[in-house]
């Protein structure tokens, strides 16, 4: 170190370039790790800063790797069909990567793990995912600013769906010697991450890169917006119902014009209860008082599919989600107040009004995403096992 | 406050502004119903974002330096603590200056939706049918009504259209305060101090029992608003002449 202090800085920079050089050449050796990176196409109108940590960089190869795994069972460290289970066990893209309240298993969309043991919440959806620097989950838990090291991005989510009791409620060293025994999955890491040998750490990028893959920018609004189709007069009396304060006042927290991402991703008490007492609320993670009751207000897209709605899933259908924000409002300390009718029970909409609002946000469902193949199962595992639908 | 580098430079410094909010001289306190306006509502401010725009330093001579980086618009948050302080990359000849003046919020010119794509100033966009753009601030918070109901106000500033949609006005404002500091160099910081409770004072007092709690769509009363806003600022200076 004496030596190189003595150096100026331009020399030391140098030889730090040098030594980098001789590093990755040795990591390049290996003719099968030349993995193509892969560049999000940022949509019109979308933000241009993404959430992808500096140590996960895409890759093509990365993607394809996650896609398997999202879809296969044995992510769950077990190959009895009743004890298999996957992220698209309950993440189902035709349900906007929810599982939908007609779900055959999960009854009114109540989701559980391998043992039975109920999820704490109701589902999120899995859209734009890649455009949230406020958090993840609910209660926004996993963010940069989590002082857990190993609580911050979607990577970190995947291992905790392992071994989390109302998820797989696996062992990550079990999932692990499993996924490295099935013929097809060490080349695809090897593609992916230079290496054969199987780590939680190269599964949770893998995952991650193919979850921030999924985007949705084609609904009917989407297109509007471009200047590609129009509205129906009825959408668009509920489109200025949606984005005027005096009509029903939903855009300060769900986006709009300004933000098609239909969500701000930050956390509101939207004035359902008049007690809080969820561990897993926003207040859980801030300790402010004022964060009692909050929750991540949800993308309003493909929401016609994602019921029940609420964190608790306390609304069926849109119908009631509309009557609530129509009349149900109820008055406590932490209400935001963004919800300015707290004191009058809510944005008293007319009959006519609340078709309209929901005849807009109908038009937030995106068929192209829905449907794209670059995001469903595929079919047919790495070693030709099938994977989940 | 960072002197440039470069012997060759050194007439010029770069300044670095700060934001406070005080209610008449003493800190804001967030989320706490304590304020009483000279209307007599007792209030609370929850959360504060707004933007200021287009700082201008005029000096003795009376040559005018505009702050050009960022577009020449700050975002201020009083969740986000690093937006509290604003270290543009502009350089500023040293001298003596005798006015500031900015803009509050985003003038006509600039302020069309698209200009930010990405949080936290996306998340002040304005509706593009009232006229589109940004919020030029939004300060959200309770008041205690006569019939003592604590009741949500949205203070929000934006175009401004009138009842059938057909006429905007731009309620952008410009603020011009004396400097009042002659130093040989322009060093440290200005200080921007917005003295909440001035909203609510002169030349209009603001009574949310008539005015009601949201104004987005009131143009006469963003108007008076903006009228009251000239008088919210104060600015100081602690400059330290490195010679
Ligand atoms: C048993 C059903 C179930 C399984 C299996 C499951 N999830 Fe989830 N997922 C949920 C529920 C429920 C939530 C909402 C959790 C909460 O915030 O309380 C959620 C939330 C998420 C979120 C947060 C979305 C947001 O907007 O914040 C991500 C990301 C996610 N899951 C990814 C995964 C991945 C990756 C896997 C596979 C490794 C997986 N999930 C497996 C049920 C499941
Ligand atoms: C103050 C911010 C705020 C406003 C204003 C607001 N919402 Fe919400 N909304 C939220 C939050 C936060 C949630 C999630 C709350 C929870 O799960 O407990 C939510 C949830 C929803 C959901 C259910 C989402 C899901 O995935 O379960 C729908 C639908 C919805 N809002 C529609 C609307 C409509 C329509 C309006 C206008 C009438 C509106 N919201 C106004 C904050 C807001």
């Amino acid at each position: 170190m004496g030596l190189l202090n003595q150096f100026s800085g331009k020399v030391r920079w140098a030889i730090s370039l040098v030594m980098i050089l001789l590093l990755s050449s040795c990591t390049h050796d290996d003719p099968i790790y030349n993995p193509t990176p892969y560049q999000i196409t940022v949509p019109k109108f979308f933000p241009t800063r993404m959430n992808i940590p500096a140590d996960n960089p895409m890759t093509v190869e990365g993607i394809e790797l996650g896609r398997y795994l999202f879809y296969d069972g044995r992510m769950s460290g077990n190959t009895e069909p009743d004890k298999m289970m996957s992220c698209g066990t309950c993440h189902l893209q035709s349900k906007s990567f929810e599982c939908g309240i007609d779900h055959p298993r999960f009854i009114g969309g109540r989701t559980f793990g391998i043992t039975g043991i109920l999820t704490p919440h109701y589902m999120l959806p899995m859209i734009n995912l890649v455009w949230n620097e406020s958090g993840y989950l609910w209660s926004g838990s996993i963010s940069e600013n989590n002082p857990n090291l190993s609580q911050r991005n979607i990577e970190d989510i995947v291992g905790m769906a392992v071994t989390a009791p109302h998820e797989f409620a696996g062992d990550s060293n079990k999932t692990k010697a499993l996924i490295q025994s099935i013929p097809g999955y060490p080349e695809l890491f090897e593609k992916a991450f230079g290496s054969r040998t199987v780590t939680m750490r190269n599964i949770s990028k893998a995952i991650a890169q193919f979850t921030r893959t999924l985007i949705s920018s084609d609904s009917k609004f989407d297109k509007y917006m471009r200047g590609e189709q129009q509205l129906s007069t009825q959408e668009l009396s509920g489109y200025v119902l949606f984005m005027t304060e005096d009509g029903a006042d939903c855009f300060h927290c769900h986006g709009g014009s300004g933000n098609p991402l239909f969500t701000t991703n930050l956390f509101y008490n939207n004035g359902k209860d008049s007690v809080f007492n969820d561990s897993r609320d926003r207040f859980s993670v801030t300790g402010d008082p004022s964060d009692h009751g909050a929750y991540k207000v949800t993308t309003l897209r493909n929401i016609e599919l994602t019921g029940p709605y609420m964190h608790d899933g306390r609304f069926k259908t849109l119908d009631e989600v509309i009557d609530f924000y129509s009349q149900g409002i109820i008055w406590s300390p932490y209400i935001h107040p963004l919800m300015h009718h707290a004191n009058d029970g809510g944005i008293q909409l007319t009959p006519g009004e609340k078709a309209d609002l929901i005849a807009f946000i109908k038009t937030l469902r995106d068929d192209t995403f829905l449907t794209n193949p670059a995001y469903s199962s595929p079919g047919t595992l790495p070693d030709g096992e099938k994977a989940i639908k | 406050m960072i002197e440039s580098c470069g012997k060759d430079d050194v007439k010029s410094v770069a300044p670095t502004f700060v934001f406070k909010h005080n209610v008449n001289g003493s800190e804001l306190e967030k989320g706490v119903m304590k304020y009483t306006n000279l209307a007599g509502n007792l209030y609370e401010v929850d959360e504060l974002q707004y933007f200021i725009s287009e700082i201008t330093l005029t000096a003795a001579d009376g040559q005018r330096i505009e702050i050009k980086s960022d577009s020449a618009i700050h975002y201020i948050d009083l969740d986000i603590p690093s937006t509290l302080a604003w270290s543009p990359e502009d350089l500023i000849p040293k001298g003596d200056y005798t006015s500031i003046s900015f803009v509050f919020g985003i003038s006509e010119s600039k302020n069309k939706t698209g200009l930010y794509v990405n949080p936290p100033e996306r998340d002040m966009f304005w509706p593009d049918i009232m006229g589109g753009g940004y919020h030029y601030m939004k300060m959200n918070g309770n008041w205690k009504t006569t019939g003592d109901l604590i009741t949500p106000f949205n203070f929000h500033l934006g175009i401004g259209m009138n009842m059938d949609g057909t006429v905007f006005y731009q309620n952008c404002f410009t603020v011009t305060l004396p400097l009042n500091i002659h130093t040989a160099s322009l060093g440290n910081v200005v200080t921007v101090t917005m003295n909440i409770e001035k909203w609510f004072e002169a030349p209009n007092v603001w009574d949310w029992n008539v005015i009601g709690g949201q104004i987005m769509m009131n143009q006469p009363a963003m108007h008076m608003a903006a009228e009251n806003g000239v008088n919210v600022f104060q600015v100081s200076f602690q400059g330290t002449d490195p010679e």
